[in-house]
C-alpha cells in the first residue's frame, strides 16, 4: 500500500524536525545548529534507551530539546553571537559529545549483555504516523497564526525592530520559539532511534538537521505546506538503497541526491512566483540589537 | 502636577555629544513643544524617555502613585509599562501583518477584545480606518494614522510625538491636532516635537527649545512673544535663504540629460507606486518633484536610478537608454543617486569616512582628495580615520553627498537631502546643488518638503498618487498655493 | 529586579585584540586541564607537552591549510557572504590535482606537474564554490544551507572516484588510489611533514589579501557590500560581480590547499572525509578569530593549528577525534563569548 510506504517512521522524524525548524525560524534565529542537535539526540537516545528504557528516554531527551535551546537563546540573546558563527561552533561540540555519549551506550549495552539494536514491541502504524502528522501540522498552524504569541514570533521574523516598539520582548519570545521547537525536534529524534533505525553508528545524524532546514526554506516556513516536500524527500531518501540493489549504481552517487536535490528545490520554490508573494521570514539570521544610533 | 521630569540628561555618541545637562517637566493635561533644528538632540531626548538610548547622566522622575519616583526605561516596553507612547515620523509597525494584528500585538489583548477597543477610540477621536487591511498596503498618511489610533488606544499617560505630524498634509495634521486636544483635555500629556515653528505655535501649550544638545528657554503661551525670539533661540543666527541667491544668477543651458517615458514602478507589496507620462531633466537645471510623503516619490527615485525595475516604459540617460541597466551600470554612466536614507543605502555605516569616500571615487584616491572634500562639505569631525556610525545623521548624509563631488555624474538625483540638517548644513547642500546645476549637471530634487524645493528649483512638479499633476517654473505667482493645492490630491 | 541592558562600546582595537589573547591562552589552560584530568596524567608533563606543541614546527602541517583558506574565507566573511562549504571546495581541489597527478602525463613532469596541479585544483575549488555564488548573486538563495550541502556532494563525489573508478591499492581496508607519481610530489622539510614551498605561498598571501582588501576600491566595496548593498550599487559597483568574484576567491583559496593537500600530504587521494576532516570548519573560525583581518590571520591560524595538532598528545584511540572536535569547539564557543566581550557592556541598574 502506498499509504503505508509513504508515512512511516522515518517521514514521521523528517516532518519533526522540519516543523519544529520552522518555529524556531520563523521568530527570526537562523536554526544552523539544529543538525548538531539531531546528532547528539540520536545518541542520546540510544544511550539512554540502553541504560534506562524507552520512557525515560523520552524525559530525558524532550528536557535534552529544552535545555540545548536555553544555550543557544543564551548566545544569540544575550551574547548577540553571530547565528551562523554560534551554530558552527556549538555543532561542532555536540558532533564530538554525541560520539562520546554513544559509546557510552555501546559499551553498556556489551556490559549487560544486551543486544546493540534497540527491541521495541511498538509498531507506529500508518494511521498513527499520519494522525500524528495531521496534529503536528496543524498544531503549528493554529499556534503561529491564530495566537497572539505565535503572531509575536512571526512580527520577530519579519521585523524585530518593529516588534520591540510594538511592545513585544524579541528575546523571550526567541527563547520560547526555541524551546517549543527543539522539544519537537527532539520528539522526532527519539521516534527515528526507537522506531526506525533502532541502532547507534557514530555520527549518524549529520546531515539530517541541513535536511530540514532545506525543507523548511522550501515550504517558505509555512507549516501547512511542508507535508508535501517532506512526504517525497522521505520516500526518496529511503528508496535510495534499492536504486542501489536494482539498478547497481553506487551508493556514493547516491547518496548526492538528496543534497542535490535539497538545492535544486530551494532555488526552484525561491525563484518561483509563490516565493516572492508569500511573506517569510526577513530578518532570519539577523543579530538584532536594540540601541541603534539612527537620528 | 508635573507628570515626568528630565533631570541632568547628557548622552554622547563617542566623541559627539548629543545632549547637554537637559531638564525640563511635563505637566497633565499639557501639551509641550520640543522645537529645534536637526542635531539639536530632541529625538535623542525622546529615544531616552522611550527607553531606546540609556543616558550617561541624568534621570528621569515619574509620577507614580501620586509621588515623584525615579525611573528607568531599559527598553521601549518598560516605557510602555509606565504609561508612555511613541509616535514617530516613520510608522513602526509590521508590514505583513493586519492594523488589527499590530494594534493586539501592542495593547496585548485578543484580537476580539482589541477590535472593540479600535473602535471606540476611532469614534471618539473621529478617526476612521479598516482594521483589517494589511499595513503594507496602506499609505504613509494612512500608517500615520494607524500609529495615533494605535497609542490613544492604549490609553497612555504621555503621549510623544517625534516630528509624526511634519510630512502630513494640511487636513490630516488637523486631525491629529484635534485628537491631541481631545486627549489632552482629559487629562493626558503630550510632548510634540518638531522643527517646524508654525507646527510647535500652532498645537502646543509651552515650547522648549533645544540647540546643539542644551535647552535654550522655555516659551509659554501665556507669554509674550514673537516668531523672531524663537528663530533667535533656535539658531544663533537667521541664514538667509538661498533662493535669494539663486535670483541672481543667470540660467544655464539646457539640453535633455534624464528622460522618463511612460515609467510604471511598482513598490514592495506589487502596487502601483508611480505611473509618471514624461519627466525631463535639463542639464545645468534644478527640477524638483514635490509631494505629501509616501505618494511614490522614493519609488520614483528608485525607479529612476535602477534599484528597482520599472515594469513598463523607459528611462534614457544623456540620450542613451538605460532601462535594462541595473543601478551599478547607471551609476557609472553618471547617473548619481543620493536616497534620503543614509543609514543603509547612502553610506557604509562600518566603514569609516575614507572608506567610504574610496568606494565613491573612480581611480587614484590621494588623500588630499579626502581632505578637500571633507573640508567642503563640512563634514565633522574631519578625521578621515574615524568610523561612520561615529557620524551624526546630518554628517552622514553630507558624507553621501559627497558622490555628487566624486562621481562626476551628468545628472543627479537627490531625495529628501535636507531633512536631516541643521540649518547651516541645509543652506549649504542648497548651494551645493545650486552650484552643480551651474557646472552644467542636471539636478532632479525629489522631496516632501516645500520649504526646501522653493528654496532651490528652477521648475517645481508635483507628485500625488504616483503622478505628476502640475508643473510650474520658480518665479510663477502664487507658487507656494498652487502646490499645496496640487499636494492636496495626495495619497 | 535589577534591570539589565546590553550596550554597544568601542573598544579601541588593541584592548580588542588583548581580550581575544586572554581568551586564547584560556583556551590552553581549559585543554590542559582536561587532557590531564582525562587522561589521568599530571599538569605539568601535560603542560610541557602543550608548550611543546607550539613550539615545534609539526603544527606548521595545519598552518598551511588554516591560513590560505582562511584568508580566502575572510574576503567572502567581509561582505557578509556565508561560504561554509571550504570543507567540501577542499576536497574539490583534491580531487583535481589528483587527477592531474594520476591520469595525465603532466604528472610525470617535475615542476610543471605540481603547478598544474595546484592551478587545476585552485580552479575546481573556485568553480565548486560558484555555483551556490550564483544562486545567491542572482537568485538570492541562502547561501549558508547550499555550501553546506554542497560539502556532503563533494564528500560523496570523492568517495565515489575513490571506491570506483580510481581504486588503487586497499591499504589496511581503506580503500585509496594510488601514489601519485614522485615528481608531483612536494618534498617534505626533513623530519616534519610539510613542504617549505607550501609555507612559503601560504604566506604570501597575506599581503596579497590584506591590500586587495584595505588597500583596493573593489575590496572596500566587498567590506561595505554585507552591511550596505545599496550603497555600494549606487557607487558604480555590481553587486552581483562582488558576490561572484568573493565566491572565486574564497573557493580558489580551499582548493588550492585541497590541491596541497594530495601533493604534499596524503599524496593519494583518500575518501573525502579523511581529506577535509573538518578542517574546512574549523578555518572559518580561524577567520573570525582573527576578525577577518588578513594581518592578524596567521597569529589565529598558528594558535589553532597547535590546538589541532594536540589531538596527537591526547591519543585516545577511537575517541580521539569526537573528543578533539568537543574541545575545540569549547574553545570557539570562549571565542564567541570574547567577541561579545569585545564589543558590548551589560548595564545593570536597579
Amino acid at each position: 500500500m502506498i499509504v503505508e510506504e509513504l508515512f512511516e517512521s522515518f517521514f514521521l522524524f523528517l516532518l519533526l524536525a522540519a516543523v519544529g525548524d520552522i518555529i524556531v525560524e520563523r521568530s527570526g534565529v537562523l536554526n544552523l545548529w539544529i543538525d548538531g542537535f539531531i546528532t547528539l539526540i540520536f545518541a542520546l537516545c540510544y544511550s539512554a534507551t540502553i541504560a534506562y528504557g524507552p520512557v525515560a528516554s523520552l524525559a530525558l531527551v524532550l528536557v535534552a530539546g529544552a535545555l540545548y535551546a536555553l544555550l543557544i537563546a543564551l548566545f544569540v540573546n544575550l551574547l548577540h553571537s553571530s547565528h551562523v558563527l554560534t551554530g558552527l561552533v556549538t555543532n561542532m561540540v555536540f558532533y564530538g559529545l554525541s560520539v562520546l555519549i554513544g559509546y557510552w551506550g555501546l559499551d553498556l549495552a556489551t556490559e549487560r549483555g544486551v543486544p546493540r539494536t534497540l527491541s521495541i514491541s511498538t509498531l507506529l502504524d500508518w494511521r498513527t504516523v499520519l494522525a500524528l502528522s495531521i496534529l503536528t501540522v496543524s498544531a503549528t498552524w493554529v499556534f503561529l497564526y491564530r495566537t497572539r504569541i505565535g503572531t509575536s514570533v512571526r512580527a520577530c521574523g519579519y521585523n524585530p525592530r518593529s516588534a520591540d516598539y510594538l511592545g513585544v520582548n524579541v528575546w523571550r519570545t526567541r527563547l520560547l520559539s526555541l524551546v517549543l521547537g527543539y522539544i519537537i525536534i527532539a520528539l522526532g529524534g527519539y521516534v527515528y532511534v526507537l522506531f526506525y533505525s533502532k541502532a547507534w553508528t557514530p555520527y549518524i545524524g549529520m546531515g539530517y538537521g541541513f535536511l530540514a532546514m532545506a525543507l523548511a526554506i522550501s515550504s517558505l516556513w509555512h507549516p501547512l505546506l511542508i507535508a508535501l516536500p517532506t512526504v517525497i524527500f522521505s520516500y526518496l531518501l529511503r528508496s535510495l538503497y534499492v536504486y542501489q540493489l536494482e539498478y547497481g549504481i553506487s551508493q556514493y552517487i547516491l547518496s548526492m541526491i538528496p543534497y542535490l536535490a535539497s538545492i535544486i528545490f530551494i532555488t526552484a520554490v525561491i525563484a518561483s512566483p509563490l516565493g516572492k508573494k508569500l511573506p517569510i521570514p526577513k530578518a532570519l539570521g539577523e543579530i538584532y540589537y536594540k540601541e541603534e544610533r539612527a537620528a | 502636577m508635573a507628570l515626568i521630569s528630565l533631570v541632568g540628561i547628557t548622552k554622547r555618541f563617542g566623541s559627539v555629544v548629543a545632549l547637554d545637562n537637559v531638564s525640563l517637566s511635563v505637566e497633565s493635561g499639557e501639551i509641550l513643544g520640543v522645537l529645534g533644528e536637526n542635531g539639536s538632540g530632541k529625538s535623542t531626548l525622546t529615544k531616552i524617555i522611550y527607553g531606546v538610548y540609556v543616558p550617561d547622566s541624568g534621570y528621569i522622575e515619574l509620577r507614580t502613585d501620586g509621588l515623584m519616583r525615579r525611573a528607568f526605561f531599559s527598553s521601549p516596553k518598560e516605557a510602555l509599562l509606565s504609561g508612555i507612547v511613541m509616535i514617530s515620523q516613520r510608522p513602526q509597525l509590521v508590514e505583513e501583518l493586519s492594523v488589527l494584528d499590530n494594534i493586539a500585538l501592542f495593547l496585548g489583548y485578543s484580537r476580539g477584545r482589541t477590535r472593540k477597543i479600535v473602535e471606540s477610540t476611532m469614534s471618539r477621536f473621529n478617526i476612521k480606518l479598516n482594521a483589517d487591511a494589511l499595513v503594507g498596503s496602506l499609505s504613509y498618511t494612512e500608517k500615520q494614522l494607524v500609529e495615533l489610533v494605535k497609542a490613544l488606544s492604549f490609553k497612555p499617560r504621555l503621549l510623544i510625538l517625534d516630528e509624526a505630524t511634519t510630512y502630513l498634509p494640511r487636513d490630516v495634521k488637523a486631525r491629529f491636532y484635534e485628537a491631541l486636544r481631545t486627549f489632552a483635555s482629559i487629562g493626558g500629556s503630550v510632548i510634540f516635537i518638531t522643527h517646524k515653528i508654525p507646527e510647535a505655535l500652532e498645537v502646543c501649550d509651552r515650547i522648549a527649545v533645544l540647540r546643539r544638545g542644551r535647552l535654550v528657554r522655555i516659551f509659554s503661551r501665556k507669554d509674550v512673544f514673537s516668531i523672531d525670539d524663537l528663530r533667535k533661540a533656535m539658531f544663533e543666527e537667521v541664514s538667509p535663504s538661498v533662493a535669494t541667491e539663486r535670483v541672481e544668477e543667470a540660467r544655464a543651458e539646457g539640453g535633455e540629460v534624464l528622460r522618463a517615458e511612460g515609467l510604471v514602478v511598482l513598490d514592495d507589496y506589487g502596487k502601483r507606486a508611480v505611473s509618471i507620462d514624461e519627466l525631463v531633466v535639463e542639464r545645468g537645471s534644478v527640477h524638483a518633484v514635490v509631494g505629501v510623503a509616501g505618494n511614490g516619490q522614493k519609488e520614483l527615485c528608485e525607479g529612476l536610478s535602477g534599484l528597482k525595475k520599472a515594469v513598463e516604459g523607459r528611462v534614457v540617460l544623456d540620450g542613451e537608454d538605460v532601462t535594462r541597466s541595473r543601478a551599478s551600470e547607471r551609476a557609472s554612466k553618471g547617473l548619481v543617486y543620493i536616497p534620503e536614507d543614509p543609514f543603509r543605502t547612502g553610506v557604509v555605516l562600518d566603514l569609516t569616512i575614507m572608506e567610504n569616500i574610496r568606494l565613491f571615487a573612480t581611480g587614484r584616491l590621494s588623500s588630499d582628495t579626502v581632505k578637500k572634500v571633507i573640508s567642503e562639505l563640512r563634514i565633522s569631525p574631519p578625521e578621515p580615520r574615524i568610523k561612520s556610525y561615529m557620524l551624526s545623521g546630518g554628517n552622514l548624509q553630507k558624507l553621501s553627498l559627497s558622490r555628487a563631488l566624486l562621481l562626476n555624474p551628468k545628472c543627479m538625483i537627490v531625495h529628501n537631502p535636507t531633512r536631516m540638517l541643521d540649518e547651516a548644513s541645509s543652506r549649504q547642500v542648497k548651494l551645493l546643488l545650486r552650484d552643480s546645476a551651474r557646472k552644467g549637471v542636471g539636478v532632479l530634487l525629489v522631496s516632501e518638503d516645500i520649504d526646501e524645493v522653493i528654496d532651490v528649483a528652477d521648475k517645481i512638479s508635483v507628485i500625488a498618487n504616483g503622478r505628476i499633476v502640475k508643473t510650474l517654473p520658480a518665479m510663477h505667482p502664487r507658487l507656494r498655493e498652487e502646490i499645496e493645492e496640487a499636494m492636496s490630491t495626495y495619497a | 529586579m535589577p534591570k539589565i541592558a546590553v550596550v554597544r562600546r568601542d573598544l579601541p582595537p588593541t584592548l580588542s585584540a588583548v581580550v581575544r589573547l586572554g581568551v586564547a591562552l584560556a583556551g590552553i589552560g581549559i585543554a590542559i586541564l582536561s587532557i590531564s584530568v582525562i587522561l589521568g596524567v599530571d599538569a605539568w608533563t601535560v603542560t610541557e607537552r602543550v608548550v611543546g606543541t607550539f613550539l615545534r614546527p609539526d603544527m606548521i602541517r595545519y598552518f598551511i591549510v588554516f591560513l590560505p583558506v582562511g584568508l580566502g574565507l575572510a574576503v567572502a566573511y567581509h561582505a557578509r557572504l556565508w561560504n561554509l562549504g571550504a570543507e567540501g571546495q577542499i576536497v574539490m581541489g583534491a580531487v583535481a590535482a589528483a587527477y592531474v597527478a594520476l591520469f595525465t602525463p603532466l604528472g610525470e613532469i617535475r615542476v610543471v606537474g605540481p603547478l598544474a596541479a595546484l592551478l587545476a585544483a585552485s580552479l575546481a575549488g573556485a568553480l565548486w564554490a560558484l555555483l551556490p555564488g550564483i544562486l545567491r548573486a542572482y537568485l538570492n538563495v541562502n547561501e549558508a544551507i547550499t555550501t553546506l550541502m554542497m560539502n556532503y556532494v563533494a564528500y560523496s563525489l570523492c568517495n565515489y572516484l575513490v571506491y570506483g573508478p580510481w581504486r588503487g591499492r586497499r591499504v589496511y581496508g581503506y580503500p585509496e588510489t594510488d601514489l601519485i607519481p614522485d615528481a608531483s610530489k612536494l618534498q617534505w622539510v626533513h623530519g616534519y611533514s610539510f613542504s617549505p614551498w607550501s609555507l612559503v605561498i601560504a604566506i604570501a598571501f597575506v599581503p596579497v589579501i590584506y591590500l586587495f582588501l584595505y588597500k583596493t576600491r573593489i575590496g572596500t566595496a566587498l567590506r561595505g557590500y554585507g552591511s550596505s548593498p545599496a550603497a555600494v550599487e549606487l557607487s558604480g559597483l555590481s553587486g552581483t560581480r562582488l558576490i561572484i568574484l568573493a565566491f572565486f576567491v574564497s573557493g580558489a583559496l580551499a582548493g588550492l590547499v585541497g590541491g596541497n593537500e594530495i601533493l604534499m600530504y596524503h599524496r593519494k587521494l583518500v575518501p573525502g572525509e579523511k581529506i577535509g576532516a573538518g578542517m574546512g570548519f574549523v578555518s572559518i573560525m580561524v577567520a573570525w578569530l582573527a576578525d577577518l583581518n588578513p594581518a592578524l590571520m596567521p597569529l589565529s591560524a598558528y594558535y589553532v593549528s597547535a590546538l589541532h595538532y594536540l589531538r596527537m598528545v591526547m591519543q585516545m584511540g577511537e575517541l580521539t577525534e569526537p573528543v578533539a572536535r568537543f574541545f575545540i569547539g569549547l574553545v570557539f564557543m570562549l571565542l564567541l563569548v570574547s567577541i561579545f566581550v569585545s564589543k558590548y557592556k551589560v548595564v545593570i541598574r536597579k
